[in-house]
Protein backbone atom coordinates (compact mmCIF):
# COMPACT_ATOMS: atom_id res chain seq x y z
CA UNK A 1 0.00 0.00 0.00
CA UNK A 2 1.36 3.44 -0.87
CA UNK A 3 1.80 6.35 1.53
CA UNK A 4 -0.63 8.28 -0.62
CA UNK A 5 -3.35 5.72 0.00
CA UNK A 6 -2.60 5.60 3.74
CA UNK A 7 -3.05 9.35 3.93
CA UNK A 8 -6.15 9.31 1.75
CA UNK A 9 -7.77 6.81 4.13
CA UNK A 10 -6.97 8.89 7.21
CA UNK A 11 -10.06 10.50 8.74
CA UNK A 12 -8.39 13.88 9.39
CA UNK A 13 -7.32 14.10 5.74
CA UNK A 14 -10.77 12.94 4.62
CA UNK A 15 -12.50 15.62 6.71
CA UNK A 16 -10.23 18.45 5.60
CA UNK A 17 -10.42 17.16 2.01
CA UNK A 18 -14.21 17.25 2.17
CA UNK A 19 -14.04 20.82 3.50
CA UNK A 20 -11.76 21.75 0.61
CA UNK A 21 -14.18 20.17 -1.86
CA UNK A 22 -17.05 22.30 -0.51
CA UNK A 23 -14.83 25.37 -0.46
CA UNK A 24 -13.98 25.14 -4.14
CA UNK A 25 -17.54 24.23 -5.15
CA UNK A 26 -19.68 26.56 -7.24
CA UNK A 27 -21.61 29.27 -5.41
CA UNK A 28 -24.95 28.09 -6.78
CA UNK A 29 -24.39 24.74 -5.04
CA UNK A 30 -23.42 26.28 -1.71
CA UNK A 31 -19.67 26.42 -2.43
CA UNK A 32 -17.40 29.44 -2.11
CA UNK A 33 -15.26 29.12 -5.26
CA UNK A 34 -12.24 29.45 -2.98
CA UNK A 35 -9.59 28.69 -5.61
CA UNK A 36 -6.99 30.71 -3.70
CA UNK A 37 -6.77 28.06 -1.00
CA UNK A 38 -6.46 25.38 -3.66
CA UNK A 39 -3.58 27.11 -5.43
CA UNK A 40 -1.85 27.91 -2.14
CA UNK A 41 -2.13 24.29 -1.08
CA UNK A 42 -0.70 23.09 -4.40
CA UNK A 43 2.40 25.22 -4.07
CA UNK A 44 3.14 24.62 -0.40
CA UNK A 45 6.69 23.32 0.20
CA UNK A 46 7.53 23.77 3.89
CA UNK A 47 5.84 23.14 7.21
CA UNK A 48 5.49 26.81 8.19
CA UNK A 49 3.91 27.55 4.77
CA UNK A 50 1.53 24.63 5.27
CA UNK A 51 0.40 25.93 8.65
CA UNK A 52 -0.07 29.42 7.21
CA UNK A 53 -2.09 28.06 4.27
CA UNK A 54 -4.29 26.00 6.62
CA UNK A 55 -4.86 29.04 8.81
CA UNK A 56 -5.97 31.14 5.84
CA UNK A 57 -8.10 28.31 4.50
CA UNK A 58 -9.89 27.82 7.82
CA UNK A 59 -10.57 31.54 8.08
CA UNK A 60 -12.12 31.60 4.62
CA UNK A 61 -13.96 28.35 5.23
CA UNK A 62 -15.38 29.67 8.47
CA UNK A 63 -16.90 32.69 6.76
CA UNK A 64 -18.25 30.41 4.04
CA UNK A 65 -19.96 28.08 6.52
CA UNK A 66 -21.46 31.03 8.38
CA UNK A 67 -22.90 32.36 5.15
CA UNK A 68 -24.20 28.91 4.22
CA UNK A 69 -25.97 28.50 7.55
CA UNK A 70 -27.37 32.05 7.40
CA UNK A 71 -28.76 31.53 3.91
CA UNK A 72 -30.15 28.08 4.69
CA UNK A 73 -31.73 28.27 8.15
CA UNK A 74 -31.87 24.94 9.91
CA UNK A 75 -28.97 23.46 7.92
CA UNK A 76 -25.50 22.98 9.34
CA UNK A 77 -22.33 23.17 7.29
CA UNK A 78 -19.67 20.52 7.65
CA UNK A 79 -16.61 21.57 9.69
CA UNK A 80 -13.46 19.62 10.49
CA UNK A 81 -12.79 19.28 14.21
CA UNK A 82 -9.85 20.53 16.28
CA UNK A 83 -8.66 16.93 16.55
CA UNK A 84 -8.62 16.70 12.74
CA UNK A 85 -6.46 19.80 12.63
CA UNK A 86 -3.99 18.40 15.18
CA UNK A 87 -3.85 15.04 13.38
CA UNK A 88 -3.32 16.75 10.04
CA UNK A 89 -0.36 18.73 11.38
CA UNK A 90 1.11 15.54 12.85
CA UNK A 91 0.70 13.76 9.53
CA UNK A 92 2.39 16.63 7.69
CA UNK A 93 5.31 16.42 10.14
CA UNK A 94 5.75 12.70 9.67
CA UNK A 95 4.93 12.26 5.94
CA UNK A 96 5.87 15.68 4.56
CA UNK A 97 3.68 18.58 3.49
CA UNK A 98 3.75 17.87 -0.25
CA UNK A 99 2.16 14.43 -0.03
CA UNK A 100 -0.38 15.52 2.62
CA UNK A 101 -1.43 18.43 0.40
CA UNK A 102 -1.77 16.03 -2.54
CA UNK A 103 -3.97 13.70 -0.45
CA UNK A 104 -6.17 16.64 0.61
CA UNK A 105 -6.61 17.74 -3.00
CA UNK A 106 -7.37 14.13 -4.00
CA UNK A 107 -10.38 14.23 -1.67
CA UNK A 108 -11.57 17.32 -3.46
CA UNK A 109 -11.76 15.21 -6.65
CA UNK A 110 -14.15 12.71 -5.10
CA UNK A 111 -17.88 12.77 -5.73
CA UNK A 112 -19.67 13.29 -2.36
CA UNK A 113 -21.32 10.14 -1.13
CA UNK A 114 -25.02 10.07 -0.29
CA UNK A 115 -25.77 11.84 2.95
CA UNK A 116 -22.56 13.89 2.89
CA UNK B 1 1.51 -35.99 -33.70
CA UNK B 2 2.08 -33.36 -31.06
CA UNK B 3 4.87 -30.88 -31.39
CA UNK B 4 7.08 -28.56 -29.45
CA UNK B 5 8.93 -25.79 -31.23
CA UNK B 6 11.75 -23.70 -29.82
CA UNK B 7 12.32 -20.10 -30.80
CA UNK B 8 15.57 -19.00 -29.24
CA UNK B 9 15.71 -15.29 -28.54
CA UNK B 10 18.09 -13.10 -30.47
CA UNK B 11 17.81 -9.92 -28.39
CA UNK B 12 15.57 -8.23 -30.96
CA UNK B 13 12.51 -8.37 -28.75
CA UNK B 14 9.77 -7.69 -31.24
CA UNK B 15 11.36 -9.92 -33.89
CA UNK B 16 11.53 -12.76 -31.33
CA UNK B 17 7.92 -12.41 -30.18
CA UNK B 18 6.64 -12.13 -33.77
CA UNK B 19 8.50 -15.31 -34.74
CA UNK B 20 6.75 -17.13 -31.89
CA UNK B 21 3.34 -15.80 -32.87
CA UNK B 22 4.06 -16.41 -36.56
CA UNK B 23 5.13 -20.03 -36.15
CA UNK B 24 2.15 -20.80 -33.92
CA UNK B 25 -0.20 -19.17 -36.43
CA UNK B 26 1.28 -21.21 -39.28
CA UNK B 27 0.24 -24.35 -37.42
CA UNK B 28 -3.31 -23.09 -37.07
CA UNK B 29 -4.21 -24.50 -40.41
CA UNK B 30 -6.41 -27.50 -39.84
CA UNK B 31 -9.25 -28.48 -37.56
CA UNK B 32 -7.16 -31.41 -36.35
CA UNK B 33 -4.75 -29.15 -34.58
CA UNK B 34 -5.44 -28.89 -30.86
CA UNK B 35 -4.58 -26.07 -28.51
CA UNK B 36 -1.63 -23.93 -29.45
CA UNK B 37 0.27 -22.45 -26.56
CA UNK B 38 3.14 -19.97 -26.49
CA UNK B 39 5.29 -19.64 -23.37
CA UNK B 40 8.12 -17.24 -22.65
CA UNK B 41 10.80 -19.31 -20.94
CA UNK B 42 13.30 -16.48 -20.64
CA UNK B 43 15.88 -17.46 -23.22
CA UNK B 44 13.34 -18.83 -25.72
CA UNK B 45 9.68 -18.96 -26.64
CA UNK B 46 8.18 -22.43 -26.56
CA UNK B 47 5.31 -23.18 -28.93
CA UNK B 48 3.37 -26.30 -27.97
CA UNK B 49 0.85 -27.79 -30.36
CA UNK B 50 -1.63 -30.50 -29.46
CA UNK B 51 -3.32 -32.74 -32.04
CA UNK B 52 -2.25 -33.39 -35.59
CA UNK B 53 0.09 -30.90 -37.22
CA UNK B 54 -0.97 -29.62 -40.66
CA UNK B 55 1.06 -30.89 -43.58
CA UNK B 56 1.20 -27.65 -45.50
CA UNK B 57 0.63 -23.91 -45.27
CA UNK B 58 -2.85 -22.45 -45.36
CA UNK B 59 -3.10 -20.33 -48.57
CA UNK B 60 -5.63 -18.11 -46.77
CA UNK B 61 -2.71 -16.61 -44.85
CA UNK B 62 -1.64 -14.74 -47.94
CA UNK B 63 -5.00 -13.21 -48.77
CA UNK B 64 -4.88 -9.43 -48.88
CA UNK B 65 -5.45 -7.68 -45.56
CA UNK B 66 -4.32 -4.46 -43.85
CA UNK B 67 -1.59 -6.26 -41.94
CA UNK B 68 0.46 -6.98 -45.07
CA UNK B 69 0.55 -3.33 -46.01
CA UNK B 70 1.71 -2.42 -42.52
CA UNK B 71 4.58 -4.91 -42.47
CA UNK B 72 5.99 -3.74 -45.77
CA UNK B 73 5.25 -0.04 -45.38
CA UNK B 74 8.96 0.83 -45.45
CA UNK B 75 9.54 -1.10 -48.66
CA UNK B 76 9.43 0.92 -51.84
CA UNK B 77 8.36 -1.21 -54.73
CA UNK B 78 10.09 -0.35 -57.96
CA UNK B 79 8.86 -1.42 -61.36
CA UNK B 80 12.37 -2.35 -62.48
CA UNK B 81 13.18 -4.23 -59.26
CA UNK B 82 14.91 -7.55 -59.75
CA UNK B 83 13.74 -8.87 -56.43
CA UNK B 84 10.22 -10.24 -56.10
CA UNK B 85 7.74 -8.34 -53.93
CA UNK B 86 8.24 -9.27 -50.26
CA UNK B 87 4.74 -10.60 -49.79
CA UNK B 88 5.20 -13.01 -52.70
CA UNK B 89 8.57 -13.90 -51.23
CA UNK B 90 7.01 -14.82 -47.85
CA UNK B 91 4.43 -16.97 -49.59
CA UNK B 92 7.04 -18.82 -51.65
CA UNK B 93 9.37 -19.39 -48.69
CA UNK B 94 6.61 -20.71 -46.45
CA UNK B 95 5.05 -22.87 -49.15
CA UNK B 96 8.35 -24.42 -50.24
CA UNK B 97 10.03 -24.76 -46.86
CA UNK B 98 7.18 -25.35 -44.43
CA UNK B 99 8.35 -28.80 -43.32
CA UNK B 100 11.93 -27.59 -43.08
CA UNK B 101 10.80 -24.66 -40.89
CA UNK B 102 9.04 -27.04 -38.50
CA UNK B 103 12.05 -29.33 -38.46
CA UNK B 104 14.58 -26.60 -37.69
CA UNK B 105 12.40 -25.16 -34.93
CA UNK B 106 11.97 -28.60 -33.35
CA UNK B 107 15.67 -28.43 -32.56
CA UNK B 108 16.27 -26.49 -29.30
CA UNK B 109 19.71 -25.54 -30.58
CA UNK B 110 18.47 -23.59 -33.61
CA UNK B 111 19.29 -19.87 -33.51
CA UNK B 112 18.31 -17.48 -36.30
CA UNK B 113 21.30 -16.19 -38.20
CA UNK B 114 21.59 -12.39 -38.09
CA UNK B 115 24.22 -10.26 -39.76
CA UNK B 116 25.08 -7.27 -41.93
CA UNK B 117 25.88 -9.37 -44.96
CA UNK B 118 24.12 -12.62 -45.62
CA UNK B 119 23.71 -14.84 -48.62
CA UNK B 120 20.02 -15.37 -49.33
CA UNK B 121 19.10 -13.41 -46.19
CA UNK B 122 16.20 -10.99 -45.84
CA UNK B 123 16.14 -7.52 -44.29
CA UNK B 124 14.51 -7.19 -40.87
CA UNK B 125 12.13 -4.33 -41.57
CA UNK B 126 11.38 -1.60 -39.05
CA UNK B 127 7.88 -2.98 -38.71
CA UNK B 128 9.37 -6.27 -37.53
CA UNK B 129 12.00 -4.75 -35.25
CA UNK B 130 12.98 -1.13 -35.31
CA UNK B 131 16.38 -1.78 -33.68
CA UNK B 132 17.49 -3.80 -36.69
CA UNK B 133 16.87 -0.89 -39.04
CA UNK B 134 19.44 1.25 -40.78
CA UNK B 135 20.92 4.10 -38.80
CA UNK B 136 19.65 2.92 -35.45
CA UNK B 137 22.59 1.17 -33.86
CA UNK B 138 25.60 2.98 -35.25
CA UNK B 139 26.97 6.29 -34.12
CA UNK B 140 27.19 8.85 -36.90
CA UNK B 141 30.49 10.68 -36.76
CA UNK B 142 31.63 13.70 -38.74
CA UNK B 143 29.90 15.28 -41.68
CA UNK B 144 30.11 12.38 -44.11
CA UNK B 145 26.71 10.96 -44.90
CA UNK B 146 26.34 7.36 -43.87
CA UNK B 147 23.01 5.61 -43.73
CA UNK B 148 24.12 2.89 -41.35
CA UNK B 149 23.86 -0.77 -42.10
CA UNK B 150 20.75 -2.89 -42.32
CA UNK B 151 20.54 -6.21 -40.51
CA UNK B 152 19.51 -9.37 -42.31
CA UNK B 153 18.29 -12.70 -41.06
CA UNK B 154 17.78 -16.15 -42.54
CA UNK B 155 14.76 -16.30 -44.78
CA UNK B 156 12.81 -18.85 -42.73
CA UNK B 157 12.95 -16.81 -39.53
CA UNK B 158 12.10 -13.71 -41.56
CA UNK B 159 9.06 -15.32 -43.15
CA UNK B 160 7.52 -16.48 -39.88
CA UNK B 161 8.23 -13.08 -38.29
CA UNK B 162 6.33 -11.48 -41.20
CA UNK B 163 3.34 -13.75 -40.52
CA UNK B 164 3.51 -12.82 -36.83
CA UNK B 165 3.59 -9.14 -37.71
CA UNK B 166 0.66 -9.37 -40.16
CA UNK B 167 -1.63 -11.19 -37.76
CA UNK B 168 -0.55 -10.07 -34.30
CA UNK B 169 1.05 -6.65 -34.53
CA UNK B 170 -1.15 -3.69 -33.65
CA UNK B 171 -0.31 -0.55 -35.60
CA UNK B 172 -1.32 2.95 -34.63
CA UNK B 173 -0.22 5.97 -36.57
CA UNK B 174 -0.21 9.58 -35.41
CA UNK B 175 0.60 12.81 -37.20
CA UNK B 176 4.34 12.26 -36.83
CA UNK B 177 4.80 8.68 -35.61
CA UNK B 178 3.84 5.09 -36.24
CA UNK B 179 3.62 2.79 -33.26
CA UNK B 180 3.83 -0.99 -33.51
CA UNK B 181 2.72 -2.98 -30.48
CA UNK B 182 2.59 -6.62 -29.61
CA UNK B 183 1.88 -8.13 -26.18
CA UNK B 184 4.73 -10.32 -24.94
CA UNK B 185 3.30 -13.86 -24.75
CA UNK B 186 4.28 -14.89 -21.21
CA UNK B 187 1.89 -17.83 -21.33
CA UNK B 188 -0.85 -17.57 -23.93
CA UNK B 189 -3.24 -19.70 -25.91
CA UNK B 190 -2.86 -18.64 -29.49
CA UNK B 191 -6.29 -17.38 -30.42
CA UNK B 192 -6.63 -15.15 -27.36
CA UNK B 193 -4.07 -12.54 -28.47
CA UNK B 194 -5.80 -12.55 -31.87
CA UNK B 195 -9.16 -11.95 -30.22
CA UNK B 196 -7.65 -9.19 -28.11
CA UNK B 197 -6.20 -7.58 -31.22
CA UNK B 198 -9.56 -7.84 -32.98
CA UNK B 199 -11.31 -6.31 -29.96
CA UNK B 200 -8.77 -3.50 -29.82
CA UNK B 201 -9.01 -2.80 -33.53
CA UNK B 202 -12.64 -1.76 -32.93
CA UNK B 203 -11.55 0.63 -30.20
CA UNK B 204 -10.01 4.03 -30.72
CA UNK B 205 -6.56 4.40 -29.23
CA UNK B 206 -5.76 8.08 -28.73
CA UNK B 207 -2.88 8.98 -31.03
CA UNK B 208 -1.93 12.50 -29.99
CA UNK B 209 1.55 11.21 -29.13
CA UNK B 210 3.37 7.89 -29.07
CA UNK B 211 3.42 7.90 -25.23
CA UNK B 212 -0.31 8.51 -25.00
CA UNK B 213 -0.99 5.81 -27.62
CA UNK B 214 1.16 3.31 -25.71
CA UNK B 215 -0.43 4.10 -22.34
CA UNK B 216 -3.94 4.11 -23.81
CA UNK B 217 -3.30 0.80 -25.57
CA UNK B 218 -2.20 -0.77 -22.26
CA UNK B 219 -5.33 0.54 -20.53
CA UNK B 220 -7.58 -0.74 -23.32
CA UNK B 221 -5.80 -4.08 -23.37
CA UNK B 222 -6.24 -4.50 -19.60
CA UNK B 223 -9.94 -3.60 -19.95
CA UNK B 224 -10.42 -6.08 -22.79
CA UNK B 225 -8.68 -8.84 -20.81
CA UNK B 226 -10.78 -8.02 -17.73
CA UNK B 227 -13.96 -8.16 -19.80
CA UNK B 228 -12.92 -11.46 -21.37
CA UNK B 229 -12.07 -12.93 -17.98
CA UNK B 230 -15.54 -12.00 -16.80
CA UNK B 231 -16.93 -14.02 -19.69
CA UNK B 232 -16.60 -17.79 -19.36
CA UNK B 233 -13.41 -18.90 -21.06
CA UNK B 234 -11.62 -22.18 -20.48
CA UNK B 235 -8.07 -20.95 -20.39
CA UNK B 236 -6.71 -17.55 -19.60
CA UNK B 237 -3.57 -16.02 -21.01
CA UNK B 238 -0.83 -14.10 -19.26
CA UNK B 239 1.10 -11.13 -20.60
CA UNK B 240 3.83 -9.38 -18.66
CA UNK B 241 4.60 -6.53 -21.02
CA UNK B 242 3.91 -4.87 -24.33
CA UNK B 243 6.74 -4.76 -26.83
CA UNK B 244 6.63 -1.47 -28.70
CA UNK B 245 8.48 0.07 -31.61
CA UNK B 246 8.16 3.68 -32.68
CA UNK B 247 8.90 5.01 -36.16
CA UNK B 248 8.93 8.68 -37.11
CA UNK B 249 7.16 9.87 -40.20
CA UNK B 250 9.34 11.88 -42.55
CA UNK B 251 8.86 13.23 -46.05
CA UNK B 252 10.14 9.88 -47.31
CA UNK B 253 10.11 6.49 -45.64
CA UNK B 254 9.48 6.28 -41.88
CA UNK B 255 12.66 6.40 -39.82
CA UNK B 256 13.42 4.40 -36.65
CA UNK B 257 12.75 6.28 -33.44
CA UNK B 258 12.84 3.91 -30.47
CA UNK B 259 11.34 0.94 -28.78
CA UNK B 260 11.32 -1.28 -25.74
CA UNK B 261 9.15 -3.23 -23.37
CA UNK B 262 6.40 -1.56 -21.40
CA UNK B 263 5.60 -3.53 -18.24
CA UNK B 264 1.98 -4.37 -17.46
CA UNK B 265 2.44 -4.76 -13.70
CA UNK B 266 0.51 -1.54 -12.99
CA UNK B 267 -2.41 -2.77 -15.06
CA UNK B 268 -2.20 -6.11 -13.22
CA UNK B 269 -2.37 -4.27 -9.89
CA UNK B 270 -5.43 -2.37 -11.07
CA UNK B 271 -7.23 -5.53 -12.07
CA UNK B 272 -6.57 -7.23 -8.74
CA UNK B 273 -8.92 -4.76 -7.13
CA UNK B 274 -12.69 -5.00 -7.71
CA UNK B 275 -12.84 -1.25 -8.42
CA UNK B 276 -9.79 -1.37 -10.68
CA UNK B 277 -11.85 -1.91 -13.80
CA UNK B 278 -13.80 1.29 -13.07
CA UNK B 279 -10.51 3.15 -12.60
CA UNK B 280 -9.35 1.88 -16.01
CA UNK B 281 -12.63 2.94 -17.59
CA UNK B 282 -12.19 6.42 -16.14
CA UNK B 283 -8.63 6.72 -17.45
CA UNK B 284 -9.82 5.36 -20.80
CA UNK B 285 -12.44 8.12 -20.93
CA UNK B 286 -9.83 10.77 -20.10
CA UNK B 287 -7.64 9.54 -22.95
CA UNK B 288 -10.55 9.28 -25.37
CA UNK B 289 -11.12 12.98 -24.72
CA UNK B 290 -7.48 13.77 -25.47
CA UNK B 291 -8.23 14.96 -28.99
CA UNK B 292 -9.89 18.12 -27.69
CA UNK B 293 -7.20 20.76 -27.38
CA UNK B 294 -6.81 22.50 -24.04
CA UNK B 295 -7.16 21.06 -20.58
CA UNK B 296 -8.59 17.74 -21.79
CA UNK B 297 -5.55 17.13 -23.97
CA UNK B 298 -3.23 18.09 -21.13
CA UNK B 299 -5.07 15.62 -18.92
CA UNK B 300 -4.54 12.84 -21.48
CA UNK B 301 -0.81 13.65 -21.60
CA UNK B 302 -0.49 13.75 -17.82
CA UNK B 303 -2.38 10.49 -17.26
CA UNK B 304 -0.24 8.80 -19.94
CA UNK B 305 2.85 9.95 -18.03
CA UNK B 306 1.34 8.56 -14.85
CA UNK B 307 0.58 5.17 -16.45
CA UNK B 308 4.13 4.97 -17.77
CA UNK B 309 5.69 6.10 -14.50
CA UNK B 310 3.24 6.18 -11.56
CA UNK B 311 5.28 8.51 -9.36
CA UNK B 312 3.93 10.95 -6.78
CA UNK B 313 5.11 13.84 -8.94
CA UNK B 314 3.14 12.57 -11.95
CA UNK B 315 0.08 11.95 -9.78
CA UNK B 316 0.21 15.50 -8.40
CA UNK B 317 0.33 16.83 -11.96
CA UNK B 318 -2.72 14.72 -12.88
CA UNK B 319 -4.70 15.87 -9.87
CA UNK B 320 -3.80 19.54 -10.35
CA UNK B 321 -4.97 19.44 -13.95
CA UNK B 322 -8.04 17.39 -13.11
CA UNK B 323 -9.22 19.80 -10.46
CA UNK B 324 -8.83 22.70 -12.89
CA UNK B 325 -10.80 20.77 -15.50
CA UNK B 326 -13.42 20.09 -12.85
CA UNK B 327 -13.66 23.78 -11.91
CA UNK B 328 -14.22 24.68 -15.56
CA UNK B 329 -16.83 21.87 -15.63
CA UNK B 330 -15.02 19.87 -18.27
CA UNK B 331 -14.86 16.60 -16.35
CA UNK B 332 -16.86 14.65 -13.80
CA UNK B 333 -15.68 13.93 -10.27
CA UNK B 334 -14.18 10.53 -9.44
CA UNK B 335 -15.99 7.88 -7.47
CA UNK B 336 -14.08 7.14 -4.28
CA UNK B 337 -13.25 3.47 -4.88
CA UNK B 338 -11.62 3.83 -8.33
CA UNK B 339 -9.60 6.81 -7.09
CA UNK B 340 -8.43 4.70 -4.16
CA UNK B 341 -7.15 2.06 -6.60
CA UNK B 342 -5.18 4.76 -8.39
CA UNK B 343 -3.75 6.05 -5.10
CA UNK B 344 -2.75 2.57 -3.96
CA UNK B 345 -0.44 2.42 -6.95
CA UNK B 346 1.25 5.80 -6.57
CA UNK B 347 4.90 5.05 -5.95
CA UNK B 348 6.33 6.62 -2.82
CA UNK B 349 8.88 9.31 -3.55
Amino acid sequence: MSKMHDLFSNSAVANFGAALRYAIGKREYGGAEDYTSLVELEYVEKMDQFIEVLKKFLRRYDSQTRRYERERPGKFAFKPSDKDLKDLIMLAESYGVKIVSAALIAHALVRPEKGE
Amino acid sequence: MEGQFFLNKTGFEMFDALRAYGLAYLLKNSDDIGDLRIQDLGHLYLVSAGGKLPLNVNPQLFVDNDGWGQVFQTVRERKDAKKKPPRKDVEEILSAEYQEILKTHSDPGFHPVIGNVMKDGRAIYQSIDVSAAKGFREEKKGVTYHEGSQLYTDKRSWAIACIGSVFFNYHRGGSDFILNLVPNPTDVWLMQPRQIRDDLSKENVCNISANVALAHYSVKMASVIARRKAAPMGQSSKYDSIIFNVMRRTGQQPKPSGGGKFGLSLMGQFLQDPAGFDALEKIDMIMNNGYAKGIKQELAFSFAEFIIHPSLRNFIRCEDLYIRARISKNVLLWNKKPLEVLLKNVQDA
